[in-house]
C-alpha cells in the first residue's frame, strides 16, 4: 500500500489538490489511495483521517449502481459516466457536515487504470453540477412561461425573422390558417400571402420602416386555398444576434369584410333597380303616347285615301315596335324588381328561357350571335320566376360581352330534369374561363372585363339567388366552352313561405 | 466477408444478453417497464451502413461513442435518429424538451444510456470469451451519418462494422436505435471464429 502512495507521489497529490473538482483513487481492494482537497472539504473528512480505509466505510450511504460501477472498473476495466439527468445517485459527501446542505446535483466519473505492478485502481471523478441544474430549470421555465404565453394569446400572434421565416406562430393563428404550428416553423411566411405582389409590398413596408406599424390588411392563404382577410399591426425589434425580428399581432376580420360587402352590394342592386324601374316609368308614358296617335294616324289616313299594301305593312311594322318596346319595359321593370320576398311558383322553364330571351334576342341578332335552345320536354320548376330570369338574363350578358369580338359567335342553352333537379346550363362559344381567374369567378365586385362594362356584381348576385333556391351554382370545368350551370330542386315548397316571413337570409 | 446464419444468430443471442443485463438497470432509473431486443445482425462495410441508416434515419444522428480494448478493439456506437434521441431522453427524464437544442443535461443522459447500454453488451462478450473488455468513457457525437459513423471522418469508408439493430420499448412507446461494433476485419475473423469454437462446444462436437 505505502508503495502505491509512492507510486502516486506528493506533486501529484499537489495537483489534484488545485484541481476544482473530487478526485479519489481507491485500489483493487477498495482501500481509499487519494482524497484530494475538493472531497475533503465537501465531505468534511480529511486525507489523513481516510487514507488506506475502505471507501464503503468512510462513506457507508452508497448507491448500489455505485457500487457496481467501482466493481466493474477494479474488475474488468469499464468506465462509467453517472450523471444527475435521472434521479440522483446519492454520493453522501455531506454527511459530516450540515445537514441542510446535501450535494444533491453530481456528476460522477468511474475510470481505471493499471499502474505499474501493483495492478489495477480506480479513479473516481466528482463534479458539482448544482448550479448547472439550478440553471437549466431556470431556462426551462422561462421558455415553458413564454410558450404558455403565446399559446394563451387570442389575437393572432407570430413573429417573423430577417428572412420572413416564421419563428414563432400562436395556435389561433396556425388554426386560422389551417394548419398546426409545429408544421409551418421555420417556413417561409410568403406561401400564406395570397397574392405574391402583396407579399412583396408588405415585405418592402416593414423593411422600410422601423416604427410599428398599424392596421395593415392583407389578404392570406390558409392551407386548403381559402382566403382570410386579416388586419395586421407589425412590429420589430432587434434581436442579440443584431437580426431584425419582426412581431406580428392582429385579427381575422374575413367575415366583417364579406358582410360588409354583402350590405355594400344589396344597396348597389337596390339603387340599379330603383334607376330601371324610374326609366321605365319614364319611357311608358312617350311610349303610349306614340301608340295612341299611331293608331290615330291609322284610322285618319285610311279615311283620307286608299291605303294599299305598303302601308298597312309599314303601320304593322311601327306596331309591333311599339310592343317590343312596351314588353321590353315590362321585362325591365321585372328584373330590376328585387325579387328576394317573391312566392315560389311552378313555372315553365321553357316559359322562363323564353320571356329572357324576348328581352335580348333583337340586339344578338344584331351582333350575329346565334342562339340555340336545346330542351327536349319543357317542364315545371318550383321558383321565383324573376330571379330566374334574372339570372339567365346575367349569363346571357356576359356571354354576350365576352364572345362579341370572337369569330365564332354562339350561345347554347340547355335545360333538362334528373332525377329531382333541374339542370339548366347556358354554354357560349369562347374557350373557357382560364384557371387563374377561376377561383375568384364568384366573388363580389370580381370582374375581369374593362372598366365601364359590367360591374362585377352578377355572378355573386346569381349565385346567392340560386343558392337561396337550395340548389347550386357553378362553372363547369368539364366544357372545352365557358358554362354555367344552374342545378335547382324541381320542388322548393319547403321554401315558398319562408322568404314571406323574411327569416331567410 | 460474410456471415453466417448460425454465426449470426449466435451474436444475436449474445448481445440479447447484454442488453437485457441493461434494461434491468434502465428500468430501475426511468422507474417505468424498459425492454431492449436486438433482431437484426450483419456485417456490412462503413459506406454501406451509412447510406442505409442515411435511408431510414434521416439526415441528423445522435451516437454515443465509446472505445473499447482488450481482446477485440475499436468502437462501439449506439445510434438513434436525432428526433428518436430526444424522444429517449424525455422519456427517461419526464421532461419537456427544447424544440431547437439538446441541453447538456440531455447529452449527459444520453451518454448514460448509451454506457450502460454499451458496457453491459461488452461485458456480457467479455464473459463469453472470458476475457475482459476495457472500455473508456462514452462521448456524444451528433450529426449526419458520414460525420457520426466515421467518427467524425477518422474511419475509412471500407471498415467492416457488426452493426445490430437494437429495439427500445419504454412505456409503451418504441424507438428504434443501432448498435454499430467498428473493429478491422482481421478482428472480426477472429471474433467470428472464437464464435464457431464457442458454438462447437456448446453443442458438444
Amino acid at each position: 500500500m505505502s508503495k502505491l502512495s509512492n507510486t502516486l507521489n506528493a506533486t501529484s497529490n499537489t495537483i489534484l489538490d488545485l484541481i476544482a473538482h473530487g478526485i479519489i483513487i481507491v485500489t483493487k481492494d477498495q482501500k481509499i489511495v487519494t482524497w484530494n482537497r475538493w472531497v475533503a472539504d465537501h465531505s468534511g473528512l480529511d486525507s489523513e483521517k481516510v487514507i488506506g480505509r475502505k471507501l464503503g466505510e468512510v462513506l457507508n450511504n452508497l448507491n448500489k449502481r455505485v457500487l457496481a460501477s467501482i466493481d466493474a472498473a477494479l474488475i474488468s476495466g469499464k468506465s462509467t459516466l453517472l450523471s444527475q439527468s435521472f434521479n440522483p445517485h446519492p454520493f453522501p459527501l455531506y454527511r459530516n457536515v450540515s445537514d441542510t446542505k446535501t450535494l444533491m446535483h453530481q456528476k460522477v466519473v468511474i475510470q481505471s487504470k493499471v499502474l505499474g505492478a501493483q495492478g489495477r485502481v480506480c479513479i473516481i471523478e466528482i463534479s458539482d453540477y448544482s448550479s448547472n441544474v439550478e440553471r437549466e430549470l431556470f431556462i426551462s421555465h422561462a421558455k415553458t412561461y413564454l410558450d404558455k404565453v403565446i399559446e394563451t394569446a387570442q389575437d393572432i400572434l407570430v413573429v417573423l425573422n430577417q428572412q420572413f421565416k416564421i419563428n414563432s406562430i400562436n395556435a389561433v393563428f396556425a388554426s386560422i390558417l389551417k394548419t398546426a404550428h409545429s408544421a409551418v416553423l421555420y417556413s417561409d411566411f410568403k406561401q400564406f400571402v395570397f397574392d405574391g405582389d402583396e407579399f412583396e409590398k408588405f415585405r418592402a413596408l416593414l423593411t422600410a420602416r422601423q416604427e410599428t406599424i398599424r392596421d395593415l390588411e392583407v389578404t392570406l392563404k390558409a392551407t386548403d386555398g381559402t382566403k382570410v382577410l386579416v388586419l395586421l399591426t407589425c412590429a420589430q425589434f432587434k434581436s442579440l444576434e443584431d437580426e431584425t425580428m419582426y412581431v406580428i399581432t392582429g385579427k381575422d376580420i374575413t367575415q366583417e369584410v364579406e358582410s360588409k360587402l354583402r350590405l355594400l352590394q344589396s344597396a348597389k342592386m337596390s339603387s340599379l333597380g330603383e334607376m330601371a324601374a324610374n326609366i321605365a316609368h319614364e319611357i311608358k308614358n312617350p311610349l303610349a303616347i306614340v301608340s295612341g296617335r299611331v293608331g290615330l294616324l291609322k284610322v285618319g289616313l285610311k279615311k283620307l285615301m286608299e291605303l294599299d299594301d305598303k302601308f298597312d305593312k309599314n303601320f304593322e311594322i311601327i306596331e309591333n315596335s311599339v310592343n317590343r318596346i312596351s314588353k321590353i319595359i315590362s321585362g325591365l321593370s321585372a328584373l330590376s324588381r328585387n325579387a328576394d320576398f317573391d312566392i315560389m311558383e311552378k313555372t315553365s322553364v321553357s316559359q322562363m328561357i323564353n320571356q329572357t330571351l324576348a328581352l335580348c334576342q333583337e340586339r344578338f341578332k344584331y351582333h350575329a350571335i346565334g342562339i340555340v335552345v336545346n330542351l327536349s320536354e319543357d317542364f315545371q320548376l318550383e321558383c321565383r320566376p324573376t330571379q330566374i330570369c334574372q339570372v339567365l338574363m346575367n349569363l346571357l350578358s356576359n356571354a354576350f360581352d365576352a364572345i362579341e369580338a370572337l369569330p365564332e359567335k354562339r350561345i347554347v342553352i340547355d335545360a333538362k330534369k334528373l332525377s329531382n333537379k333541374a339542370i339548366i346550363g347556358i354554354a357560349d362559344s369562347g374557350s373557357g374561363i382560364p384557371e387563374q381567374v377561376l377561383d375568384r369567378l364568384m366573388e363580389p365586385f370580381f370582374s375581369t372585363k374593362s372598366s365601364g362594362k359590367g360591374t362585377g356584381l352578377g355572378l355573386s348576385v346569381s349565385k346567392g339567388i340560386i343558392e337561396s333556391h337550395g340548389g347550386s351554382f357553378y362553372y363547369d370545368k368539364e366544357s372545352k366552352n365557358t358554362r354555367f350551370v344552374l342545378e335547382i330542386p324541381l320542388e322548393n315548397a319547403g321554401k315558398a313561405g319562408q322568404k314571406n316571413r323574411g327569416t331567410e337570409k | 466477408m460474410s456471415i453466417t446464419a448460425e454465426q449470426k444468430d449466435l451474436i444475436k443471442e449474445i448481445f440479447n444478453t447484454g442488453v437485457g443485463a441493461a434494461s434491468a438497470t434502465l428500468e430501475e432509473m426511468a422507474g417505468t417497464e424498459v425492454l431492449l431486443t436486438v433482431p437484426y445482425v450483419d456485417i456490412i462495410r462503413l459506406g454501406d451502413l451509412i447510406s442505409e441508416i442515411k435511408k431510414s434515419e434521416g439526415p441528423s444522428l445522435s451516437a454515443i461513442t465509446q472505445n473499447y480494448s482488450g481482446p477485440f478493439e475499436g468502437t462501439a456506437i449506439l445510434l438513434y435518429s436525432e428526433t428518436s434521441s430526444l424522444k429517449l431522453v424525455q422519456l427517461l427524464t419526464g421532461t419537456a424538451l427544447p424544440v431547437e437544442r439538446i441541453s447538456e443535461f440531455e447529452e449527459d443522459a444520453l451518454c448514460e444510456v448509451g454506457n450502460i447500454v454499451l458496457n453491459a453488451c461488452l461485458a456480457t462478450v467479455g464473459n463469453i470469451f472470458k476475457a475482459e473488455i476495457e472500455t473508456e468513457l462514452p462521448k456524444l457525437l451528433t450529426g449526419s451519418a458520414e460525420k457520426v459513423l466515421t467518427l467524425n471522418g477518422k474511419l475509412p469508408m471500407d471498415r467492416p462494422v457488426i452493426f445490430l439493430k437494437m429495439g427500445f420499448n419504454l412505456a409503451t412507446r418504441e424507438l428504434r436505435g443501432y448498435l454499430g461494433f467498428i473493429l478491422d476485419a482481421a478482428k472480426i475473423e477472429e471474433l467470428l471464429k472464437g464464435m464457431d469454437i464457442l458454438r462447437a462446444g456448446l453443442i458438444g462436437e
